[in-house]
């Protein structure tokens, strides 16, 4: 983590020792006996003396852009400020004329979480300084880590931060300076309380970013370019407004999630002033969760701090936090938060579930985050399927948008009301009858829709992934995707590629390997050939995807040698972390096919790479995970090491249940598996009754013919045949 | 279910081969020796073409033939399945 600038106000040590103590220590520090000397270029500075009307007590602490001291005022008011000396550097005369430009609007500033800034003057030297309200705390981003605050009360926290700055943004005052060191939390009454201070003072010392004002005489730099938005990086640029502040508040919200900065001090300050302004500039910052993820061991801590795990930290900040610090820093500023309280509100979004304002403009995602906070109203599964279809019937609708698509519009929304809405309503609708409204609906389609295919195909798509995700009925699924994919390409216009992937998908979770292999072919020479016409050759994360599904199709189809080529070329994408699914996927699909071919010690060492990568990197829980412990499970199996396959399979057994349920397709083969052990571990009765329970679900979802099924109906021959039962097993093998 | 697998998925799918050697030990158990060996002729030729004489179930295949072939006094045959075998294997045999 970069480490922080000397604080304003003490450095934290000095801060958490004058915090426990309170006021002994300030009468100490009045009385000269824990006074600090003063640096050499600081000669106002020693305890006693004087600047102006103020007496020095002591130094707090040392900035980029000056020296604070604690000091206290003489005269009629007698009180404690903090007195910042800027560093040499600066004319004096400008900073001061352009701090009394801003002294009126500085006055109105009232606000509980801003310091005030009292006066300016300058030394017998011709140093300008700061009267400053004394705030005695951590920096926020400390602060937080000191007390392990979790990431909800950092939010809270954040969010008074964002209301200070809105306050003072409508008394027409940006900060300019925005950073954790500007922002301390003192503690009253058990209340944490963030304090911004430094209002008026940046906008007074900082200029432009040119070598000649960004640097110190010695050589130090003003202002804090990990904070700076891209428009006060260009020096060309002096037209700052308060979406200036957003960036920062943005850079600060990146750092109290993750713990570290959008970009490392290293990339920032590795070409002097010219290589700042093309980070700030040009360089998106990694997302926060590749960030965390990328820290090793550092992430342990991160995550400690938070009082979570990094997994779950990092599931969390993708899932859609980390939307709210990436919109803040925008390089374009109009793509930021229009101001500070919009930037709180969708804090405040995030922690009532609501839907991001920095998230996808789709209806489907609003949508599914209404569904989401209304779950015990709407009902669980119900809920995921109707927010599907509304969301593609209301995107069709949207995208067509025009009068004349009057009478499609119709259609739809009798279609949505008659045929979904109205039974879903209906006072005797249960959830359990989802799948029945479903059948029914889909059965109309074609004739509701005969006049609009284009419509008909985009729901048949949307019924195929609902059939698909949540009936776990890939017949079905792959019925309605066919007849959308004929659809769409018998109308023409875009190449269907999206209903072709899910239909190829859905036809190998069929078993229908041969139609899977068709379409995914049929996909591939579409792309090389598109590309061979435009000169290029073809390439990207799809192509590649699409490769890799082929090859596992090949590798189901017990065509090895073909498949190691298609599989083995889909490379890792540099966006797809260790740990990742697609990670799982790709690399899986390797190890998967190592063990088909025999290789099984090379197929267990990559299977355990990647349960170490998932686990360093992920919270264990996920399917994905039961999944590769039941393939090391089988691998032993194979080896005749059943002492090792047996805690495998068992946990994966369990844990693969409790995340997707007995009747999850990939639910399944990890029963298969543990009954193949278990007949090997002549536990025979066990192994039976976890066979029947297995079949039985596998019976429900998949055709007689389905491979998986067969191929489980083997493995109860087998043990039949182990339990001299010739018989049952001769029916069941013949 | 052999009849199953060999329309869905082909009579040299790995599946399918697994489904006939389970079921040619099934014939050894039920001392159905010469059904047994014709059934697991044709494994382990399809195995030896489909996943070739290093992977572990080829070898398990050829190793229940080559014994098979012995039982039934047909030690020449015995002996072209050992030199199927990789090196280490057919000494180990």
């Amino acid at each position: 983590m970069k480490k922080e600038e000397p604080i304003f106000g003490a450095e934290p040590d000095r801060l958490m020792r004058l915090m426990k103590t309170g006021l002994e220590a300030d009468e100490a520090e009045e009385e000269g006996e824990n006074a600090e000397t003063a640096p050499e270029d600081a000669p106002t500075g020693k305890p006693g003396t004087r600047i102006g009307r103020y007496k020095i007590l002591s130094m707090l602490g040392e900035g980029g852009m000056g020296i604070v001291y604690l000091a206290e005022q003489q005269g009629s008011i007698r009180r404690r400020v903090a007195l910042k000396v800027i560093k040499p550097g600066m004319d004096s005369k400008r900073v001061l004329a352009r701090f009394d430009a801003e002294r009126q609007a500085l006055a109105l500033l009232d606000h509980p979480n801003i310091a005030h800034v009292y006066d300016a003057g300058m030394t017998e030297a011709g140093r300008p300084y700061f009267i400053m309200e004394h705030v005695k705390g951590l920096p926020v981003t400390e602060h937080c880590d000191h007390y392990k605050l979790t990431i909800e009360q950092r939010l809270r926290l954040f969010q008074q931060i964002c209301q200070a700055v809105q306050h003072a943004h409508q008394k027409g005052i940006i900060h300019r300076d925005i950073k954790p060191s500007n922002i301390l939390v003192t503690i009253h009454e058990d209340q944490a309380i963030p304090k911004i201070i430094d209002f008026g003072v940046a906008k007074a010392v900082l200029q432009p970013l040119t070598e000649r004002t960004l640097y110190t005489e010695q050589g130090q730099l003003f202002g804090t370019p990990e904070y700076m938005s891209p428009e006060q990086a260009d020096m060309a640029n002096e037209d700052i407004d308060t979406r200036s502040d957003i960036y920062s508040l943005g850079v600060l919200l990146y750092e109290l999630l993750t713990g570290v900065l959008p970009f490392d001090s290293e990339t920032l300050h590795g070409g002097g002033i010219d290589q700042i302004r093309k980070v700030i500039c040009e360089t998106d910052p990694k997302t926060p969760s590749t960030r965390l993820t990328r820290l090793g061991e550092e992430a342990q801590k991160v995550a400690e701090n938070r009082r979570t795990e990094i997994g779950i930290l990092a599931r969390n900040l993708r899932r859609e936090l980390e939307w709210i610090p990436l919109k803040a820093m925008r390089k374009e500023r109009s793509e930021r938060y229009r101001s500070a309280s919009e930037l709180s509100d969708d804090v405040e979004n995030y922690l009532k579930g609501d839907p991001l304002m920095a998230g996808p403009l789709t209806a489907s995602y609003r949508l599914k985050k209404f569904l989401r906070r209304h779950k015990a109203l709407v009902g669980g599964v119900a809920a995921v399927l109707v927010v599907s279809v509304i969301g593609t019937i209301v995107s069709v609708t949207f995208a067509m948008g025009q009068a004349k698509e009057m009478a499609k519009n119709r259609a739809l929304a009798n279609f949505l009301n008659n045929d979904i809405l109205i039974p879903l309503g209906h006072e005797h609708f249960k959830p359990t009858g989802i799948r029945e409204v479903f059948d029914t609906a889909s059965e109309k389609l074609t004739t509701e829709f005969a006049d609009h295919p284009l419509l008909e195909a985009e729901l048949r798509y949307s019924f195929g992934r609902i059939y698909g995700w949540q009936f776990l009925d890939s017949e079905i699924a792959v019925s309605n995707l066919k007849r959308a994919v004929e659809l769409r390409k018998r109308e023409g216009g875009v190449r269907p590629f999206g209903y072709m992937n899910y239909l190829a998908l859905s036809c190998t979770g069929a078993g229908r390997y041969s139609e899977a292999a068709a379409t995914f072919s049929e996909m591939i020479e579409t792309i090389e050939k598109e590309r061979k016409q435009e000169g290029e050759k073809p390439g990207g994360a799809f192509y590649y995807a699409i490769k890799s599904h082929l090859g596992n199709t090949l590798r189901l189809m017990g065509r090895y040698d073909e498949a190691g080529p298609y599989i083995r070329e889909t490379p890792l994408h540099p966006s797809w972390d260790e740990g990742h699914w697609r990670e799982f996927l790709y690399r899986g699909r390797i190890a998967a096919l190592l063990g088909d071919q025999g290789h099984y010690e090379e197929a267990e060492q990559l299977y355990e790479e990647l349960l170490e990568n998932r686990r360093r990197y992920q919270d264990e829980g996920d399917w994905r995970d039961y999944a590769i412990m039941k393939e090391l499970g089988v691998l032993h199996t194979l080896q005749g090491d059943l002492e090792r396959a047996a805690p495998l399979l068992e946990k994966a057994w369990a844990g693969i249940q409790e995340e997707l349920g007995n009747e999850h397709g990939r639910t399944a083969p990890v029963g298969v598996a543990l009954a193949v052990l278990r007949t090997k571990q002549v536990d025979y009765d066990s192994a039976e009754s976890l066979f029947d329970e297995v079949l039985n679900n596998m019976q429900i979802r998949m055709n007689d013919d389905h491979p998986e099924l067969l191929r489980a109906r083997s493995h109860l021959g087998v043990l039949y045949r182990e339990q001299d039962r010739h018989e049952d097993a001769e029916e069941l093998l013949m | 279910m052999i009849e199953a697998q060999r329309a869905k998925l082909g009579p040299d799918h790995p599946h399918t081969l697994e489904s006939m050697h389970e079921l040619a030990v099934l014939h050894v158990e039920q001392d159905q020796h010469q059904q047994a060996a014709e059934l697991l002729v044709k494994v382990a030729e399809g195995r030896l073409a489909k996943l070739g004489d290093e992977h572990p179930h080829t070898q398990e295949s050829l190793g229940l033939l080559i014994d098979l072939c012995k039982i039934l006094d047909r030690l020449e045959e015995a002996e072209k399945w050992r030199a199927k075998l990789p090196r280490t294997e057919a000494v180990r045999q």
